[in-house]
């Protein structure tokens, strides 16, 4: 019953917020209900590692076909709603000074994303985790047509079709599976643990799993959708695709592909631990010709996702631990640097690096704020990024040595590319175009310096993360490799 | 006197005192700027030095080897458990005292040379920032609290070099540095997750009480070693990792002087020594170390011989220096390397400050072919910086010599050859250590003569002055 409060609720907020008729209070309303839904959460969290309750809540819907309204929030579902139910107030609140067309239907799509996303990471059942998976892609889409920058036509039909193909995929090994499981057949995702598929077979469902998710993340080489996108799209939009709908990928693969299909996770492993590492190399080398800070983000993202998505199949527990950790302060650090680059478009009109230029001098504190996220991303130690890439380095070591080795370039990388972009915006001398940048105000700080403060908080202090995913993965692991 | 164990118990606050002096130099802009914040940095050093001299006149006393204290869990996944915990023994305690202790007179040092500055208190709270992550680094009692502190310690030295952020040129010698040193923390970091995987830990105590069976050669300890050895020549400036160094010297004096001269560049031979039971495991890796000091040693300083730049010339010297230390590590010898790495810390700090004053005095001038003369207008520069020069060049009195004989002494032992070259070296650094004093003290000015030269305000020499005291004592070890 929680479960489906804690799920449902953004629903309701979505349609209020449609409802009203001044953007005003439309923008503030739906602040106030994403923190009420993170104050909710945070109640779970307490409730959850208190008596280890994953509030599993069963409707039947249509029992016939084994179709079930069937939640339930384990550790790696919560850790991935409390990301989300975290990311959602700033992400709102990052606009609410700016006037934007049709702001009541805006901020009803992103709650309604949320809702989405709260649905997908807590559905238990093959059915409902792909109308949510639909519904996630439905409002981001708008949000891109409707609000993104030049170009969005074609950017969008590409994006488009891009997660057309992959839902399809997605709904089609569903199907498959569904046949798989014993009579009477259904959707439930503990059924789909217990298929015994022939190998031959196995094979393509995997492939189209994968596929399905990959797109998503995206990994090298189906990735040639993202960089456009999230340039294009505008900040908030920008933001709920890094931060939030590409962690769906990754809690795809470890939710639906590594347990249900375990051998030829195992089999194939290491063919999609080399391709993610590839694109690992190939998008640190485009980050580092980079000119727009906006394109930069968006290809030092890329570069993280390959070593996550590299991560997820090292298959043991310190690089599952290491991914989801991971995913937490990705998200985080994203939406930092998506918001440093909306505040420094707000104020220059530009995104071109080289035309920037000392920033320090006019702005210490933005410069500063901005440093340490920009240290975070790159994995210094002490901050939330630390934490996970020694672990999923880790977890690549005990896979294979020369793909810890190939791991390792996202912190050199990330650090050559990062720096650059802090150098040429914050030092040197000003320019005519930055020498009035304001420094960061008291309304935009109530943004970045909570969520600098979690980098730095679950870098010197990472347990309550790893503790929530602990158990979860462990058992995942056990269950489904144990026997190989 | 306080007791022993209380002390231990209470080790923690000697890396947070500087900890503390950043968090309120750096929020508390407003209240900290100017004389107060370079007050209240030292005074942070100087708490930190204080403590760890009492614990350093306690283990003397105690029979105890070392102690270890825990503060908390870090990091706990699977088999790897990480904590905050820090290891007391003379090894680290000879460090701290290294930090704390140079640390504070270059810090009072910089109340001096950084007057006038408009970013004074970010000068300090930077400072403060680098000494808190230094001690973590000898103090930690694991492999990955020495990370955080060795990554730390790259950012305060990116941000220091660079802290003069509006002339380009620094910010691209503070990039170099700091990726170049990425580039050799990832070795270390690679080798600390080997080690894991091997010893399914990274804390000391645990890894070396293994190494009991563990025969000699072993490609997995070799492997370990060769990784380490990356971290520590990106950290140390050695060859093929050592182009960041002179670049460094774009950075304030005092920077150089605690950063690039006493305490950060010598985290690699700390590193090594500390995992000296490891690496005397791995006698291909001890040959690569000794060729590569001996080779550090050799080109370092007849690169110095062409500089013309002051604090070029003790950059390179800095290399050739820890090039010493490398070849004292490769044979073995690895409290002789921490004997010269101390000796070099006192002299080559003091070097350096000597070359601040210098470089005020004549307005910024850094091309010793300018200057010339000095002895007149700054004698007690003059006097201070000889000194130094004789420590380093090793005549007998002075620090230098005992530590520098004692490394040759080992490496004849050892083979002939590298004791010839050693002492090829010697003479090089004796040539453009006195080439370099010379030129600036001796003869006549050359260069422009529209600002007459001027002695060191009072704040300045008072710091340098203690710094000479200290290289007349080596009893140490």
């Amino acid at each position: 019953m929680f479960s489906l409060v804690l799920i449902s609720f953004p629903f309701l907020a979505a349609l209020l917020v449609l409802m009203t008729r001044k953007a005003a209070v439309a923008k503030w309303m739906s602040l106030g209900f994403s923190l009420l839904q993170l104050a909710l959460t945070l109640i779970f969290w307490h409730f959850h590692t208190a008596g280890g309750n994953s509030f599993s809540f069963f409707l039947p819907w249509l029992p016939e076909w084994g179709i079930n309204i069937h939640f339930e929030l384990d550790g790696i579902s919560f850790l991935m709603v409390l990301l989300t139910n975290l990311l959602i107030p700033f992400i709102i609140y990052s606009g609410i000074y700016k006037t934007q067309r049709n702001e009541q239907l805006l901020y009803a799509l992103i709650l309604f994303t949320q809702f989405a996303l709260n649905g997908v990471f807590g559905s238990r059942n093959a059915v409902l985790f792909y109308i949510f998976w639909e519904m996630a892609l439905v409002p981001v889409f708008f949000i891109l047509f409707l609000w993104g920058g030049e170009r969005r036509q074609s950017v969008t039909l590409k994006f488009f079709i891009y997660t057309l193909f992959g839902s399809l995929f997605l709904m089609i090994a569903f199907i498959y599976l569904y046949f798989q499981t014993s009579v009477p057949h259904d959707f439930e995702y503990t059924s789909f643990l217990k298929t015994n598929l022939e190998p031959c077979n196995q094979m393509w469902v995997f492939w189209m799993l994968l596929m399905s998710f990959v797109i998503k993340i995206p990994l090298f080489p189906v990735h040639t959708w993202q960089p456009d996108t999230y340039t294009v799209a505008p900040y908030q939009g920008s933001m709920l695709l890094g931060g939030l709908m590409m962690k769906m990928g990754i809690y795809g693969l470890i939710r639906w592909v590594l347990p249900v299909i375990p051998e030829f996770s195992l089999q194939w492993g290491f063919w999609i631990v080399i391709f993610a590492l590839t694109g690992l190399i190939y998008f640190s080398v485009i980050a580092l010709q980079q000119q727009n800070f906006k394109m930069l983000i968006a290809f030092s993202s890329l570069a993280h996702a390959g070593l996550m998505g590299a991560a997820v199949f090292s298959l043991n527990e310190y690089g599952l631990q290491g991914v989801l950790f991971q995913c937490f302060s990705h998200g985080i650090l994203v939406v930092l640097l998506f918001y440093f680059a909306q505040l420094i478009e707000e104020r220059t009109d530009t995104l071109i690096l080289p035309r920037l230029g000392g920033i320090k001098t006019p702005a210490p504190v933005f410069s500063l704020l901005l440093l340490i996220t920009i240290l975070g991303s790159a994995g210094l130690p002490l901050t939330n990024g630390f934490i996970g890439e020694i672990l999923m380095i880790l977890g690549l070591f005990s896979f294979q040595v020369w793909s810890s080795i190939l791991g390792v370039f996202t912190l050199v990388g990330g650090a050559i590319y990062l720096l650059y972009a802090y150098q040429r915006i914050t030092l040197g001398e000003t320019n005519p175009l930055t020498i009035g940048f304001q420094d960061i105000t008291i309304r935009e700080m109530v943004l970045v310096v909570p969520l600098v403060l979690l980098v730095i908080f679950f870098g010197f202090y990472p347990q309550p993360l790893l503790n929530l995913t602990e158990i979860p993965v462990r058992e995942l692991i056990s269950n489904a490799f144990s026997s190989h | 006197m306080v007791n022993y164990h209380t002390l231990v118990t209470l080790v923690w606050l000697i890396p947070l005192s500087p900890l503390a002096g950043f968090l309120i130099i750096g929020l508390g802009t407003r209240y900290f700027t100017g004389i107060r914040s370079g007050i209240l940095a030292s005074v942070s050093v100087f708490l930190s030095f204080f403590l760890t001299f009492l614990l350093f006149l306690g283990q003397k006393q105690s029979a105890e080897v070392g102690s270890l204290v825990n503060f908390g869990n870090w990091i706990r996944v699977d088999s790897l458990r990480v904590g905050f915990e820090f290891l007391v023994d003379p090894l680290s305690v000879v460090m701290m005292l290294i930090v704390t202790g140079v640390g504070f007179l270059i810090h009072v040092y910089s109340i001096g040379y950084m007057k006038g500055d408009e970013r004074f208190n970010s000068f300090f709270s930077q400072m403060n920032l680098f000494t808190f992550s230094m001690l973590l680094l000898v103090m930690g009692a694991n492999y990955l609290i020495m990370f955080i502190g060795w990554e730390g310690v790259g950012l305060c030295s990116y941000l220091l070099i660079g802290f003069w952020y509006k002339t380009p040129a620094h910010n691209l010698a503070a990039r170099k540095a700091f990726i170049m040193n990425r580039i050799g923390d990832m070795g270390f970091l690679l080798g600390i997750i080997l080690l894991f995987i091997t010893f399914q830990s990274v804390s000391f105590s645990t890894v070396f009480s293994q190494l009991g069976p563990v025969e000699p050669g072993t490609t997995t300890v070799t492997l370990i070693t060769l990784f380490l050895l990356v971290g520590a020549l990106g950290k140390s400036a050695q060859i093929p990792l050592y182009m960041w160094l002179p670049d460094a010297m774009a950075g304030p004096t005092p920077v150089s002087a605690l950063i690039h001269a006493a305490t950060m560049v010598t985290a690699g031979i700390y590193m090594i020594a500390r995992s000296s039971q490891l690496f005397i495991l791995a006698p291909f890796t001890m040959y690569l170390i000794t060729v590569i000091g001996l080779v550090t040693a050799l080109v370092a300083a007849s690169i110095g011989l062409y500089q013309n730049d002051i604090k070029k010339v003790l950059a390179y010297s800095t290399i050739s220096q820890l090039g010493y230390m490398f070849l004292a590590l490769g044979i073995g010898a690895f409290s002789t390397a921490i004997f010269h790495l101390t000796t070099h810390a006192f002299f080559k700090a003091l070097l350096f400050l000597c070359a601040g004053s210098v470089i005020h005095a004549l307005h910024g001038e850094q091309d010793i072919r300018k200057m010339g003369g000095l002895r007149k207008s700054m004698p007690w520069t003059y006097w201070t910086f000889l000194i130094a020069t004789l420590a380093i060049t090793g005549i007998p009195p002075f620090s230098g010599f005992f530590s520098k004989d004692d490394i040759l002494l080992k490496a004849y032992a050892v083979n002939p050859g590298i004791y010839f070259f050693g002492l090829v070296g010697a003479l090089l650094t004796c040539f453009y250590m006195f080439r370099l004093f010379f030129l600036v003290f001796g003869g006549v000015r050359r260069g422009n003569h529209e600002h007459s030269p001027h002695e060191s305000p009072r704040g300045r020499k008072r710091g340098s002055d203690p710094v000479s005291g200290f290289i007349y004592y080596p009893e140490y070890l």
